[in-house]
């Protein structure tokens, strides 16, 4: 099967008269289950087969996906010949960053097999998480959402390169809720690997962990508005760094922009000399990593910026080459049906010096976040949301309190980490990063915990 | 399809398959030039059978995958949700108006002309502007069929135009954009290039806000945040868990009498309608919300059962979800809410509003694009500062209207708003 789609591509690719060309082949296999309370909500097996054929002409891209595999030779030629169409159009010349000429076989070496594991035992180990949750004090309801995809990847391109990878990605949320009269609170522990299903296994502490504080947070109050000094939990770092400055480092959105491609200039101060900020495709194992992106470039370890200072960008072969760097191998799609843009792997602050009490000295009103829920950005300005908070009073932890959303100027933020802590942790979480309607995009994060002056959290009015 | 459908039946099983093929081609320009077409087809096949008293859901897009697909549904339904309902027998179905030939007939060329158009335009703003335009079509081929006899097809098509700008001075970006969308040729690239104007023209001068509690204009694209919430309260299987606030509240008080909310999937030119759901129930039109007192759930086959109601046309297998949502308009055209406004804020555009916990009905974000109002004037740009409020309170005690005007979204179509004692938090707090 493997030498017979390999066959077909580099014979379809002959077809291309664009100046360059690529296919992509990809089959997934995925399970989801989701349970809600008592009951099993959805359970679901699914078989996802098709390609993609992306060509470029004189500045112009034709991209075309489909789920029928029979006539590659006619789907190049339709790329190609949009390309053509765009190309007309712009006669504008676009490099791509030089990419050697690679045949590689990436088979999975992954350590426990998430595919390998029979549903029943899936539904077993997730319907015991429930029972601890549904057990736990306080606790009325339960969400438990669990995934796992198997892939293989074709890619050829018409630059003579051919790779096979063979990936998984396992993703989860074990969520309890409480409920006390029209108030709902919930919180979870979380799991994601591309490589081993046992980070799903053993999580009952932290099931009964997350249960116990979502009973705690029925009597939190809401959070009072204002500017705070805010510590921030290595899976809130984590997200902090990817939308606050991930985000901005993607090249395809600086690339022909000079006003952006000079604020985001290397040798531009945007932090203190303790902030290292780096994306990697070799952390891990983490989710998003693989040997290569899907424009056939090795990942790499990127720094976005060194001693406070922007170092470098993420890059697809086309941004490289207009900014005059190198690729970094960040040109990722969601699937097939999708054409690569520049995405984040595994984002990080690097660790610092400072230990968790050093930071809370000094703090006479501070909040303590923890847990990254979710956030987005614009590019200027980001918000994040933790999935629990405590306020910080006298320089000790104080008082849970709830619907905490903060948000804060990314360039004025990065300069107002004043701490960053000696500790370090990734972040796997189950869901993913959202980018041009490529939704979830599996990525990574990791931080130790950091401390920000001045960030904003909306509330309510004091 | 019947052979597949008769397999299932042979081995004792109810079964529904649905086959969806969507044509989406599009053209997209970025910093400021056209930069790619993208032609995409996609199959799908969803299957659901019930094995006892046991749902079992496979997926496939591989084309002649008919027998693994069923084999999936039968060995996910060992494991399944026990359910309670049969699927359904063929219902009469409302016809709405969801397809259009010209769009079908809509050619690269004109997608093209219509980019460019818009591309000229919003580089006539200011030459150092970096604009992008999408403009999408699709074609959705959706067959339905189930071992009770039902076997119906769809033919729709969906028509986007969408565009936008990034403007960057200093460390100050300016981001703003703008859609059409229907599932005909509907679209009005004057009113995109005046939103598109204002928001330069305006957008550009920041302004400071001082922290406090402000009357708000929440714009079509802004109030979809609170609606968010209020969906999710109104989710059949969360009041089925009795997670949701709104449990037990059927023909309560619950908003201002100015508010009303309303599934429809048989809404013309609506995008989201159709003729059946995804478990084989017509699609209809609903109040959930009438004059603010709640009136039904969004339901499908499982949460209908369990809470005593009959199914709306929004179930599918995995939960329910509405086809269109439609917020009733007010009489008053939204400009008088600018006019008559002393100070306030006009919020457009928001940024990790979704992030909160739906149940409470608090609703945080940030000010994404948003402007200060003072004396009926946009008077700049205001930025770096969150908004706050409940939707359960304010839009049943700070809800002071809805505009005339409504705007389609997508999935759903909704007015202007404007609420009082909104929370506004700043850098300057």
């Amino acid at each position: 099967m493997q030498n017979t789609i390999k066959d077909s591509i580099k014979k379809a690719l002959r077809y291309s008269n664009a100046e360059y060309c690529e296919i992509r082949i990809e089959e997934t296999t995925e399970t989801c289950v989701r349970i809600r309370g008592n009951d099993i909500e959805s359970a679901s097996e699914n078989v996802f087969l098709g390609g993609n054929v992306r060509a470029l002409s004189r500045g112009g891209w034709g991209f075309v996906s489909f789920n029928r595999l029979d006539n590659l030779n006619g789907k190049v030629e339709e790329a190609s010949a949009q390309a053509k169409i765009l190309g007309a159009r712009i006669k504008k010349h676009v490099s791509l960053y030089p990419s050697d000429q690679v045949e590689d076989y990436v088979r999975g070496n992954f350590k426990k097999q998430a595919f390998a594991v029979p549903l029943k035992n899936k539904v077993r180990l997730l319907e015991n998480y429930n029972r601890l949750i549904l057990g736990s004090p306080k606790i009325t309801s339960s969400s438990i959402y669990y995934m796992d995809k198997h892939t293989y990847l074709h890619f050829a391109n018409s630059e003579g390169t051919y790779i096979y990878q063979e990936k998984m990605d396992l993703g989860g949320s074990l969520t309890a809720i409480a409920s006390h009269n029209s108030l709902t609170v919930q919180e979870s522990a979380r799991f994601g690997s591309n490589q081993d299903f046992n980070v799903a296994l053993g999580l009952e502490d932290e099931v009964i962990k997350a249960a116990e504080i979502a009973g705690q947070m029925l009597h939190a109050p809401v959070v009072e508005g204002g500017q705070y000094t805010v510590i921030l939990d290595p899976d809130m770092a984590g997200l902090f760094v990817h939308e606050a400055f991930g985000h901005l480092s993607e090249a395809d959105n600086l690339d022909e922009d000079e006003r952006m491609k000079e604020l985001l200039k290397i040798g531009t101060r945007y932090g203190s000399d303790q902030l290292d900020i780096y994306d990697s495709g070799i952390e891990g194992p983490n989710r998003g990593e693989s040997k290569y992106d899907d424009e056939g470039v090795l990942m790499q370890k990127t720094y976005l910026i060194k001693g406070g200072i922007v170092s470098g960008h993420l890059h697809s072969r086309e941004s490289a080459a207009k900014m005059g760097e190198s690729a970094t191998g960040n040109a990722r799609a969601l699937n097939y049906r999708f054409p690569p843009i520049v995405r984040m792997r595994t984002t990080c602050i690097a660790p610092g010096k400072y230990t968790f009490n050093e930071m809370l000295k000094g703090i006479t009103k501070g909040v303590y976040v923890k847990g990254g829920y979710g956030g987005q950005t614009n590019g200027e300005m980001f918000t994040f949301a933790p999935s629990r908070a405590y306020m910080i009073r006298n320089s000790e932890i104080a008082e849970m309190v709830r619907d905490v959303n903060l948000t804060g100027n990314v360039f004025e933020t990065l300069k107002n980490i004043d701490m960053i802590g000696s500790d370090f942790t990734f972040r796997n979480g189950p869901g993913g990063c959202g980018k041009a309607g490529q939704s979830p995009l599996p990525v990574a994060q990791g931080s130790p915990h950091i401390r920000i002056q001045k960030i904003v959290i909306g509330g309510k009015e004091k | 399809m019947k052979r597949l459908l008769g397999d299932a039946a042979s081995k004792g099983l109810e079964a529904t398959l649905i086959t969806s093929e969507t044509k989406t081609v599009s053209v997209s320009f970025d910093f400021n030039r056209l930069k790619t077409i993208k032609d995409t087809e996609s199959l799908n096949m969803n299957l659901q059978v019930i094995k006892g008293n046991k749902l079992g859901v496979a997926n496939s897009t591989r084309v002649g995958g008919e027998k693994e697909l069923l084999e999936n549904a039968m060995n996910v339904a060992d494991f399944g949700p026990k359910i309670n309902y049969k699927f359904p027998s063929p219902e009469p179905h409302a016809n709405p108006e969801v397809f259009c030939q010209n769009v079908e007939d809509l050619t690269v060329d004109k997608m093209i002309a219509l980019g460019e158009e818009l591309m000229k335009f919003i580089k006539s703003l200011d030459p150092s502007i970096n604009g992008s335009v999408e403009v999408e079509k699709n074609i959705l081929r959706k067959d339905i069929s189930n071992t009770h006899g039902l076997n119906a097809r769809l033919l729709k098509t969906g028509f986007a135009i969408s565009s936008g700008f990034q403007f960057v001075k200093g460390q100050n970006l300016l981001n703003a954009w703008d859609w059409d969308v229907s599932t005909a040729m509907e679209y009005n690239l004057e009113r995109i290039q005046a939103k598109l104007k204002e928001d330069f023209d305006i957008g550009k001068n920041n302004t400071s806000v001082e922290p406090g509690l402000y009357d708000v204009i929440f714009t079509p694209m802004g109030f979809s945040d609170l609606i968010n919430p209020i969906v999710t309260c109104l989710n059949g299987r969360a009041v089925m868990r009795g997670i949701s606030p709104l449990k037990n509240r059927l023909g309560g008080k619950i908003f201002s009498p100015l508010f009303s909310l309303t599934e429809d999937g048989t809404l013309d030119k609506g995008l989201g309608s159709q003729f059946y759901d995804n478990q084989g129930v017509a699609c209809r039109k609903t109040p959930l919300i009438e004059k603010g007192i709640l009136r039904e759930y969004i339901l499908d086959l499982e949460s209908a059962y369990r809470l005593g109601r009959q199914p709306i046309g929004t179930g599918s297998p995995e939960g329910a979800n509405p086809n269109n949502l439609l917020v009733s308009p007010g009489n008053m055209p939204w400009n008088n809410f600018l006019k008559d406004m002393e100070k306030g804020i006009i919020i457009d555009q928001t940024m990790g509003a979704w992030a909160g916990n739906p149940y409470t009905g608090t609703v945080t974000g940030n000010i994404a694009l948003g402007y200060l109002v003072r004396d009926g004037k946009k008077v700049g740009r205001v930025k770096n500062c969150m908004f706050s409020l409940n939707v359960f309170t304010h839009l049943k005690s700070n809800l002071l209207a809805m505009s005339r005007e409504t705007k389609n979204l997508g999935s759903m179509v909704l007015p202007y708003c404007l609420i009082e004692g909104v929370s506004i938090t700043g850098s300057d707090s």
